[in-house]
């Protein structure tokens, strides 16, 4: 189904406040099913959780915990199987793991404007908090400034 | 964010009551205006924390008060998409919801981090209660990046506590 865009909607469209995010199309398009629109951040989960499982240490230990629960909310909510694994650069653990961090984001964003179910809602903007705090704490332990978006959309610079 | 009865709040509700206008249940509020209004209350928070952090002397959150002011504008463009009137910046402390308060009115370093703490935690919350009530793809990513900019401010906060 295509659907003719509101007034309204492209107002809002044009509120996004440098949010540059996937989906925004002027020509809206039924979006696909809730498990369809969750199998990329469960994806992601299952990558960080590996990730940090092989860094270990304390923090490796802690968010490798969390990841793993993110992907158990996200089957439990339904989330499809088998999305590509996001890319991610080669170099040190923690560069890896911030952009991954960083494509987890941009996953749960994404899923967050359409997905139907008001719990898949919930969950997506949870993880995706859940993925901003992680990102800050990566920064910090690579020595840069935490913050650098009032909108952490994965687009930020890592 | 919870719930807030600020002197504002309960301002309009009696300017509503004296004018003889049933305040409506949430339930039973048009979509549109429900989103409105939880834009409304979500534009009124970020005014309270970049009032909150302008006023508060705390290190490493130079930045928190301009982030919070674009939360707020990027918000009120939404509201306006509604048609809605936006909400001006908070001027006082008069107007401010307890959690906001409590920040400027904690004495010691550590007190007022605590009380930050809380207040964001408050802030993340306020954002998650509402998002059941949002319309638009865009406005839902809006209020979730709002959210998730205020678990940043969080670990910044532990961080820094925990030294």
């Amino acid at each position: 189904m295509v659907a003719t865009v509101s007034r309204r909607g492209l107002l809002a469209a044009g509120a996004g406040a440098g949010l540059a995010l996937a989906g925004c199309d002027l020509q809206e398009e039924e979006p696909p099913p809730d498990s369809e629109l969750l199998a990329p951040s469960l994806a992601a989960a299952v990558a960080l959780a590996g990730l940090y499982e092989r860094a270990g240490g304390r923090l490796g230990g802690e968010l490798a915990a969390r990841e793993r629960s993110h992907a158990e909310r996200l089957r439990e909510a339904g989330a499809g199987e088998g999305a590509p694994t996001p890319e991610a650069p080669g170099g040190p653990p923690l560069e890896v793991a911030l952009a991954l961090e960083q494509a987890a984001t941009r996953a749960h964003v994404h899923a967050a404007g359409l997905v139907r179910a008001p719990a898949a809602r919930a969950l997506t903007a949870e993880l995706l908090a859940d993925a901003a705090r992680h990102t800050v704490q990566l920064r910090e332990r690579l020595g840069r400034e935490g913050l650098t978006t009032a909108f952490p959309d994965g687009r930020d610079d890592a | 964010m919870p719930e807030r009865l600020t002197r504002r709040a309960a301002l309009a509700a009696a300017a509503a009551g004296a004018a003889g206008f049933a305040i409506a249940a949430p339930q039973s509020l048009a979509r549109g205006a429900s989103e409105g209004e939880a834009l409304t209350e979500l534009i009124r928070a970020e005014e309270d924390a970049a009032f909150v952090y302008t006023e508060a002397v705390l290190d490493g959150t130079a930045a928190l008060a301009a982030q919070d002011s674009e939360h707020a504008k990027a918000l009120a463009s939404h509201l306006e998409a509604l048609g809605m009137p936006v909400p001006g910046p908070t001027r006082g402390t008069e107007d401010l919801a307890p959690e906001a308060l409590a920040v400027l009115e904690a004495r010691g370093d550590q007190a007022r981090r605590r009380e930050a703490m809380a207040f964001e935690r408050s802030l993340i919350t306020g954002c998650l209660q509402r998002l059941p009530r949002l319309e638009e793809p865009n406005t839902v990513r809006t209020v979730a990046t709002v959210m998730a900019s205020h678990a940043q401010h969080l670990v910044l906060h532990e961080l820094i506590d925990h030294g």
